[in-house]
């Protein structure tokens, strides 16, 4: 009986719930991936539904290799990605040819808790060396000598990094790859080998919430968060040998001189210019290119074409940096590549 | 048993919390350290083709190790009710 | 003759000898149960501390957000913006109600049913040793792991769905119901079988009308654990149900979202309109958990005093 009457009160709950259906009828989009452009893509599906009612936007995260893998298996309609598709996985695309739309330049931040210390100089040498353990103090000599005049205290150094696999984390030792050449040991990837004695969080939350609450912690996380939690960040040298702070300016004066690949694959880590942030680092949405619902496939393009072009100005309050517009009218003309079948007639 | 197998299989809450250290073996508790789980919750994100083979040759050899545990569980368990009933 | 003179003499000994000291002496026999009774107090108190402290938290965290204005936080959709701070976890609420709901309706049954197999038609065979076997196993696979075999069965060749989800969800469930129900219909007194055969009563009607009513409070006690432990499931859900930030009451079409995966995403953001969020959500799903056991166990009693 009571096991009836339990099934009849599920029943009644899923029936009750059927007149909600009224709710987000018509074409629903699915993205998945970067969490680095997470903050973006909320902000720009809260303005563009707006503009487009009766559409449903949804965007998961999951991660960069997870967006692929979603996209490669054509379970979402687009997916962001801070890396392309390794050679190996093309084979694994089955909806055919990808297009790689940039969306935004993201500053990483090397973050720090230390107090007294307000501005704090590093160079790429130094920032590897901290972070694979071979400085353990905060009056090392090496910090102390870009840091004349600062107050740094006898503490242990306590590194914080990323637990779970991240595009930051990849875009963060390319970086000290390139720059740092012979001093930078632990390589690069999603998930690095960092030493024992170093602490991990999860996602750039995580990360920014152990150097907040630990004195003498330093982590990489991107601006965003690292606002968002009240930190204070070091300025890094770049290539011109000015340090420079990561604001959304030094991260579009990086995005200025790139080299972009016809198929708008680039990168911005460790660029010219003297008032580059050499930490910036960029994100894609993947599309197929040629779409199979008619609905979806228009409803993908508007959506793209706003990333790319009116949604840009929604950047810098979230503390990303626009595309140069060099860079932004290529992907505008890259839409057209886009092709969408033509409805069925009525 | 039961509680056992849930607590070997735990995910998410050992994501969390449990440091992720890769490579460096320690038996100190305190130290931070991983779980089979939380590494393949916490690395399938981002994995290419060949991470996400060892991904999935990690849940494998979990696997075993549950069985291999409910193996030598259920047979103390059937050891223990023969003596107790004299058979 | 022999008997008055020992009756006297047992007369004589108890008058003449002292009444016999019978308060326990101190010794190590009751040292040890001092020290037992100890250690038990200890144990209960380290298994009920956490709890309590858990409890406590959420309390302390999430009462404020989820009962501001009271059914806002109930009832209204997710931001979509994590940074903005405001209500809405209903659209998550309506997702783990779905997803568990069907998930219960898939996984219970056929748990108890299997363990009415196991228990009272295969008993000791080869193949109910295998079942029972592979069930424990079942109970030990990370939820990861039963997340990625989903997503590899059902998510990609139908997408993402909250059906998908009930699936995972019920391989994680069915291991812990059929167990609980094996060990409620063992300790069925084998004497209410025997009675009802005696009255002509065929195998099959006895299970339905005298066995299964006489477990049913441990077998709904163990449907509950495995309904507990679903509801806060979140590695799953994440391959199989994917996100949403409106209400979707379909359970077969589009993704979905869930407590378990909002708590999830929310906890290690940065921002602390998400971090108030996710301890509301961990609020609601601690109460939804509370309001399912006590709502099953008023049923079982009103079941029981019927009888």
């Amino acid at each position: 009986m009571s096991k009836t009457s339990i099934l009849a009160c599920t029943l009644a709950v899923l029936g009750l719930a059927t007149p909600l259906a009224a709710f987000g009828a018509g074409t629903t989009l699915n993205g998945s991936g970067s969490t680095l452009s997470k903050p973006y893509q909320e902000t720009a599906i809260e303005e563009f539904k707006k503009l487009n009612k009766g559409l449903t936007l949804n965007y998961g995260g999951g991660g960069s290799g997870k967006g692929r893998q979603d996209l490669a298996d054509m379970v979402v309609d687009f997916a962001g990605s801070d890396s392309p598709y390794k050679e190996a996985d093309m084979a694994k695309i089955k909806g055919g040819e990808v297009l790689y739309f940039p969306i935004l330049l993201g500053p990483i931040t090397v973050s720090y808790n230390v107090e007294g210390v307000d501005k704090l100089h590093l160079s790429a040498d130094t920032i590897a060396k901290i972070f694979q353990r071979d400085i353990k103090k905060w009056n090392d000599k090496a910090i102390a000598a870009e840091n004349p005049g600062a107050k740094l205290p006898d503490a242990d150094i306590v590194v914080a990094h990323r637990a779970d696999g991240s595009g930051t984390t990849q875009n963060f030792t390319e970086y000290l790859n390139g720059a740092a050449k012979g001093t930078w040991k632990l390589k690069s990837g999603s998930t690095v080998e960092w030493p024992s004695d170093t602490q991990a969080g999860q996602g750039n939350g995580g990360v920014a919430q152990i150097v907040k609450s630990t004195k003498g912690a330093i982590g990489y996380v991107d601006l965003s968060d690292a606002k968002a939690s009240g930190l204070k960040y070091a300025s890094v040298k770049n290539q011109a040998g000015k340090f420079v702070e990561p604001t959304t300016a030094a991260a579009s004066a990086a995005g200025d001189g790139i080299e972009v690949k016809p198929n708008l694959l680039f990168s911005a880590l460790n660029a010219k210019g003297e008032k580059s942030y050499p930490i910036t680092c960029q994100t894609w949405v993947i599309v197929y290119a040629k779409q199979t619902d008619a609905d979806k496939g228009e409803a993908v393009k508007a959506y793209l074409k706003f990333l790319v072009k009116d949604g840009q100005k929604l950047l810098s309050e979230i503390d990303y940096a626009p595309l140069p517009k060099s860079l932004q009218d290529k992907a505008v003309k890259q839409l057209d590549k886009i092709q969408v079948p033509k409805p069925k007639a009525p | 048993m039961l509680g056992l197998g849930r607590a070997m299989g735990e995910t998410i809450a050992a994501a969390l919390v449990i440091g992720s250290a890769l490579g460096q073996m320690t038996l100190r508790p305190l130290a931070a350290g991983n779980s089979m789980p939380a590494v393949i919750a916490n690395e399938w994100g981002e994995a290419d083709d060949l991470h996400k083979s060892a991904l999935i040759a990690l849940a494998v050899t979990l696997f075993v190790i549950t069985i291999v545990v409910n193996l030598v569980a259920t047979g103390i368990v059937q050891r223990s009710m023969k003596r107790a009933q004299g058979s | 003759m022999m008997e008055l003179a020992e009756t006297a003499d047992i007369s004589a000994a108890a008058t003449a000898a002292p009444i016999p000291d019978l308060t326990a002496k101190p010794s190590w026999r009751s040292a040890k149960s001092t020290i037992m009774t100890g250690l038990m107090v200890a144990s209960v108190l380290a298994v009920a501390l956490p709890l309590i402290a858990v409890v406590w938290a959420v309390l302390a965290r999430g009462f404020a957000v989820a009962f501001k204005s009271f059914p806002d936080f109930f009832i209204q959709e997710i931001p979509t913006v994590a940074r903005r701070a405001g209500p809405g976890m209903g659209p998550a609420i309506l997702g783990t109600l779905l997803v568990t709901g069907a998930a219960t309706l898939i996984a219970v049954p056929l748990g108890v049913l299997g363990a009415v197999y196991l228990h009272e038609y295969g008993l000791n065979n080869r193949f109910s040793k295998l079942v029972r076997f592979m069930s424990t196993v079942m109970s030990g696979v990370p939820s990861i792991v039963m997340g990625l075999f989903i997503y590899v069965l059902w998510t990609l060749r139908f997408g993402y769905s909250a059906f998908g989800g009930s699936l995972a969800l019920s391989c994680l469930m069915l291991p812990v119901v059929i167990g609980s129900t094996e060990q409620m219909l063992k300790l069925v007194p084998h004497h209410l079988r025997e009675a009802a055969y005696a009255l002509g009563v065929s195998k099959s009607r006895t299970i339905l009308t005298v066995v299964l009513p006489a477990a049913l409070p441990g077998i709904v006690s163990g449907s509950l654990l495995a309904v507990a432990r679903a509801a806060g499931e979140t590695a799953p859900l994440l391959f199989a149900v994917g996100a949403a930030n409106e209400y979707n009451p379909h359970l077969f079409e589009q993704a979905n979202t869930a407590l378990s995966i909002q708590i999830f995403g929310n906890a290690t953001s940065s921002f602390v309109a998400a971090q108030d969020r996710a301890w509301g959500a961990a609020l609601t799903l601690v109460l939804l958990t509370f309001v399912i056991t006590l709502v099953a166990r008023v049923f079982t009693a009103h079941i029981a005093s019927r009888r």
